[in-house]
């Protein structure tokens, strides 16, 4: 069930080419966020940015295959600069002022945001 | 079957590059495996299915990486993994040495075959067991133009103090992206450099100019004083002949009639929107990460931003 619903929002938002649309927008929100921003310093921006890319596609709702285990690795360093709760919701925000600047309905907005919301325990190192 | 490094692989029905790799335990990373993320590219000289270079830079496109998770292992003969990739060597002979500035040189070289390659991408220059990376700045009657910044107490800068005509290059490449490919003629363009790092800018610039680019192309070099600054003559003759061109020397220390400053900071400041634009950087490790994120938050997209970072050596 879960399956067609994200399929479809992926579709709904435009498939891959919003996602190539969104993420320059929404790493440019991000590296000009102070709340967030230290976590991305010295970071080589093309890697970061496939990284953003990868992101996306997940919470767009897209094809992927990422397990908690993966979340929770990629971000163990973060834990240790000190990230909680607070950065996580702050990059959410992010991800909907973007798509909000891009013209997607609140409604779509949400659904992504939830979507990012799944992976928070695995960022977190929680699980 | 799949041939890696000379050994053979044994492929199962169905299974991806990636996951071939994975279970002949051969180290390779992997992230989304879904085609986003770009973290398990590998090479081949087969060629791989468009979906498995959806979204790569170009420079790689044509080096022949791909997304391992994308592509099945059945579709290609063989495959190497990125970081043992082999680039063609060509042995190059010095004809002439011109003097651009009081420690910098021009060296043209000219290779006993055919190089393809870009203005500003680079090479790898190994002279008497030396090797060092440098931009393809000019080229003129089938000789490569290189400028060498000379250096006290650089190995390569003592052997080439010395180098006489006729001496023989061994060259390896050309590698990187940082050539001209603006994505229309009008297209804005910022070129922002210091020291010799106004080489590949220098062939940006004279392709883009050659191409009858017709949008603005602005260039700042910059340098610690009036000695790191050349080619001057040449970029005011430039930009005399061409309207839509500027040229922007500076200096860290205030000096005649150049403007005083980083080039980061002046081209930034001349410059504060870059929506749309077209960004060279070139220069040494710190001030081209500053420019690539000043530019980036500035409004150009990443996709517009190439980088040519160099170590004086
Ligand atoms: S693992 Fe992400 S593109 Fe292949």
């Amino acid at each position: 069930m879960l399956e067609t619903q994200s399929e479809s929002l992926f579709a709904k938002l435009g498939g891959s080419a919003a996602v190539d649309a969104a993420v320059d927008k929404f790493y440019r929100r991000v590296l000009a966020d102070d709340r967030v921003n230290r976590f991305f310093e010295g970071v080589d921006m093309d890697k970061q940015a496939t990284k953003q890319k990868a992101f996306l596609t997940m919470a767009f709702g897209g094809p992927n295959n990422y397990t908690g285990l993966d979340m929770k690795k990629g971000h163990e360093h973060l834990l240790k600069m000190g990230m909680d709760d607070t950065h996580f919701d702050a990059i959410v925000e992010n991800l909907g002022a973007t798509l909000k600047d891009m013209g997607v309905a609140d409604e779509l907005i949400a659904q992504v945001a939830a979507t990012a919301e799944t992976t928070r325990e695995a960022v977190m190192g929680r699980i | 079957m799949l041939l890696l490094a000379g050994e053979t692989l044994d492929v199962l029905p169905g299974e991806t590059v990636l996951d071939c790799l994975v279970r002949h335990q051969v180290e390779v990373k992997s992230g989304c495996k879904a085609g986003a993320c770009q973290s398990c590219l590998v090479r081949t000289n087969n060629v791989p299915p468009a979906k498995s270079q959806k979204g790569l830079r170009q420079d790689l496109i044509d080096r022949g990486y791909f997304m391992s998770c994308q592509c099945s292992a059945d579709e290609l003969a063989e495959i190497e993994l990125a970081d043992t990739e082999v680039f063609p060597s060509y042995e190059a002979n010095l004809i002439q040495v011109d003097q651009l500035a009081p420690n910098i040189f021009r060296y043209w070289l000219s290779p006993e075959s055919p190089i393809p390659f870009r203005l500003g991408q680079f090479v790898k220059l190994k002279y008497h067991a030396v090797e060092r990376c440098y931009s393809i700045a000019e080229e003129r009657d089938g000789m490569l133009g290189f400028h060498v910044r000379l250096i006290e107490d650089g190995a390569m800068s003592l052997l080439l103090r010395h180098a006489k005509q006729g001496g023989s290059f061994t060259i390896t490449g050309p590698l990187g992206n940082c050539s001209y490919q603006a994505k229309s003629k009008e297209q804005p363009l910022l070129l922002v450099g210091s020291s010799t790092g106004l080489a590949p800018l220098y062939g940006i610039l004279k392709d883009a100019l050659c191409a009858g680019h017709s949008g603005p192309i602005a260039l700042y070099h910059g340098a610690a004083d009036a000695t790191g600054i050349y080619l001057q003559s040449e970029l005011l003759q430039l930009a005399d002949n061409h309207p839509n061109f500027s040229y922007v020397p500076c200096t860290d220390v205030e000096q005649d009639e150049f403007r005083t400053g980083s080039p980061v900071t002046i081209s930034l400041s001349d410059l504060p929107d870059l929506t749309g634009y077209q960004v060279y950087i070139c220069g040494n490790p710190a001030m081209s990460r500053a420019m690539q994120k000043k530019a980036f938050l500035a409004g150009a997209n990443l996709a517009d931003l190439f980088m040519d970072p160099f170590e004086a050596q």
